[in-house]
């Protein structure tokens, strides 16, 4: 069966080549700028410069603190220089490559219009300043303020992501492209990942913020910015959560208008993002009543929210769910031996030491501490045969106490050699067409990124999942009742045996063949015929 | 997720109205997050304003304890040399905060009043939010296991001789918020 080469030079996966023999100008506008070029540096390249002016903009809020600024003013400058240099090196690289640019090389003077583009103007303005500040006397806070126009460089990740958004989701209800913006579609494309690290970045600033109010000389100072940040990133998570329950409707499994949102509020990930938001409502409401500052370590929830863009969760969950039963008979071993090192530990010793052995469970405390190789050493046994006991205990306890985390881990690994067969047997099926079409490739490379496979890995899947298909549509190695089966595997089979038998035609010695079979009768007239029209020899009777 | 089906129908007007209540709903809880934002910063300002409180009586404290050793120290009531009989916290305490006093302005931001002290802060009574509290530390005798003990101060402590002060304020929740250390 003739099958289509699978189309994995269209995916993601391969590689593209940059011809080096092109000149520099080109070479380097496909390699750094070049948004249509596989496997170059433009998006590393875009992530970065958003990653500086970010940093950028957390360092002009910290300037405003006059404890944080105040002793570190010579880094805050270093940075701002740093930043400056990387800004300006951008800004020249996007000048010199603009004749190489598509928008532009149309153009009689592609870098003046590159230069009035609103891009390089938010560029130039995002540097200009500091240069300005050499030969004009700019006020601290003007130049702050000018500075915090950084932050529309990112209108250069923004604009595109917020085009294609549109356009994917152009004919869309308000609510479907809300969708598409907060859970993961076909739809929402790099707006959609764009709103996913933004709800990351709030996630770990409000996570360090509430680490760092734990240090009483941190939060004596800062206490008004943690409240800032807090508000803030509390209104984020607030409006998220509704996006989510507002919009999850249009997931088939939650159709209904109210239960569709009862079922996605009762999702784990709902509760954590209910949870993440929680405290503050409550801290507002009812501080008059209750003292709930105990609540506040309750905002580290907001790091689960962080599960929701990872499997390995998911992936744990499954293999404690499989290895439940194991876990807990393992578990019961644990308990049944605690149990006993703790009475023995009673017994031997209460007598020497009643203040430390006072019960069977202070005793406990004891037993769990030496069986799991903890050993503090604040209670120890001193009589010979709790000494005795103990020693034998121990090695038991490493023995005991390490199951579940042997069982654990090689569940884990059982785990993820499954759901990597798993997206072995899709890819098989997949390439049922003998190709891999844009819909399948996303599938594949989101179950990649699931799995932590890199991009050798998947290829190789996709080549060893080529093979086994290739090899299963050989249907020769099939018995033939299978082959008679499909009309289409009877006549391909039916071809390969004829051309099998002009092949032994071929190579074998056709005097001596016809000699021995007219001699001794070996083959029917009828068969001698065949064999002669199969070769070529007689004319084809009709 | 199968969004594709959806996506494929034409929609006319974008906004539906239960998109436009949304919408609504949406600025209503953005409104109202600010606004507890902002209470939430007013109240943080308020403390802020009962630790710069506590920073001045440390700064005083401070300042004063190495010149009211010397002769002639104003306000008399804090001055270490008087016969032991006249030196109390509570008389230093008063001629401090006296209208006239070198922190007479000072004033509990929560209540707007005149600044109060407290004997501990007290989540329970919310009314020592603002509140400063003194304590000194006590020695405890020659072979304690802790080599002081912290009490509060009382009014009638004797301030003669040099003593360890540790300064708190009551926060909004009236919990304590510990400023410093100070040997006056």
């Amino acid at each position: 069966m003739e099958t289509k080469e699978p189309a994995i030079n269209n995916t993601p996966m391969d590689q593209s080549i940059i011809s080096s023999d092109l000149p520099l100008r080109r070479w380097l506008f496909l390699w750094l700028l070049s948004p249509h070029q596989k496997d170059n540096f433009q998006k590393v390249i875009d992530r970065w410069i958003s990653l500086l002016i970010v940093v950028n903009l957390v360092a002009l809020v910290a300037e405003h603190i006059p404890s944080i600024y105040t002793p570190f003013t010579a880094w805050f400058h270093a940075f701002d220089v740093f930043s400056v240099s990387v800004f300006t090196i951008e800004y020249l690289l996007r000048l010199y490559l603009a004749p190489e640019d598509e928008e532009f090389k149309a153009a009689h003077r592609p870098r003046v219009r590159y230069a009035l583009s609103p891009f390089a103007l938010i560029d130039l303005i995002a540097v200009l300043p500091f240069y300005l500040q050499a030969f004009i006397p700019l006020d601290l806070r003007a130049l702050r303020l000018l500075r915090l126009l950084r932050i529309l460089k990112l209108f250069r990740v923004l604009v595109p992501a917020f085009h294609e958004f549109k356009q994917a989701n152009q004919g869309r209800t308000f609510r479907q492209k809300v969708h598409a913006l907060v859970f993961p579609s076909p739809f929402g494309g790099e707006l959609h990942h764009i709103f996913d690290n933004f709800i990351v970045f709030w996630v770990i600033v409000s996570v360090i913020a509430v680490i760092f109010e734990s240090v009483h000389s941190i939060h004596y100072l800062l206490n008004l910015e943690f409240i800032i940040l807090d508000a803030i990133a509390v209104g984020i998570f607030t409006l998220e959560y509704c996006l989510r329950i507002y919009s999850c409707v249009e997931n088939p499994a939650m159709k209904h208008a109210l239960g569709g949102r009862i079922k996605q509020a009762k999702t784990t990930s709902s509760i954590i993002d209910f949870l993440a938001i929680l405290p503050f409502f409550l801290e507002f409401f009812l501080h008059h009543l209750l003292d709930l500052r105990f609540l506040r370590v309750f905002r580290l929830l907001r790091l689960l929210k962080l599960t929701r863009y990872t499997g390995a969760t998911t992936t744990l969950t499954r293999v404690i769910s499989r290895e439940w039963p194991v876990l807990a008979a393992s578990a019961f071993i644990m308990l049944l031996l605690v149990i006993m090192t703790a009475s023995l530990g009673y017994l031997f010793e209460h007598e020497a030491q009643p203040e430390k052995f006072e019960n069977i469970p202070q005793s406990i405390y004891w037993a769990v501490i030496t069986l799991a190789s903890v050993g503090y050493g604040d209670i120890s046994p001193i009589t010979p045969m709790g000494r005795v006991m103990t020693i034998i205990l121990a090695l038991l306890g490493i023995g005991i106490f390490a199951i579940p985390a042997a069982l654990l881990s090689s569940a884990f690994t059982d785990q993820l050699r499954i759901e990597r067969e798993t997206l072995k047997n899709e890819l098989y099926e997949m390439l049922s067409d003998g190709m891999l079409d844009g819909a399948e490739t996303d599938k594949v490379m989101t179950e990649a990124k699931r799995l932590h496979l890199s991009e050798e890995e998947v290829n190789r899947l996709i080549v060893k999942a080529k093979r086994e298909r290739e090899l299963k549509e050989d249907v020769s190695v099939l018995p033939l009742h299978k082959i008679a089966a499909t009309s289409e595997h009877a006549i391909e089979h039916y071809k390969v045996l004829i051309s099998q038998i002009r092949q032994l035609g071929v190579m074998t010695d056709a005097a001596r063949f016809e000699s021995v079979a007219q001699q001794t009768n070996r083959l029917t007239p009828d068969e001698w015929a065949l064999w002669q029209q199969i070769q070529g020899d007689a004319p084809i009777k009709p | 997720m199968d969004t594709k089906q959806a996506s494929t129908q034409q929609i006319s007007p974008p906004l539906k109205r239960t998109d436009k209540l949304f919408i609504f709903f949406m600025i209503c809880m953005t409104c109202v997050v600010a606004l507890m934002g902002y209470t939430t910063y007013q109240q943080g300002k308020l403390e802020e304003t009962s630790k710069r409180n506590g920073e001045a009586w440390l700064k005083w404290l401070s300042e004063s304890a190495k010149s009211r050793h010397e002769p002639g120290y104003q306000p008399a009531a804090c001055a270490a040399q008087l016969p032991p009989a006249t030196q109390t916290w509570g008389g230093c305490y008063e001629s401090i905060t006296a209208p006239d006093g070198p922190l007479g302005s000072l004033t509990n931001p929560f209540s707007g009043g005149r600044l109060q002290r407290g004997v501990k802060c007290d989540s329970q009574d919310r009314t020592l939010a603002g509140s400063l509290v003194f304590e000194k530390h006590t020695p405890t005798p020659p072979g304690s296991a802790i080599p002081t003990l912290l009490t509060a101060l009382a009014d009638s402590d004797d301030i003669g001789q040099k003593f360890q002060i540790r300064l708190s304020v009551c926060d909004k929740g009236a919990n304590v918020v510990r400023i410093g250390e100070i040997e006056f």
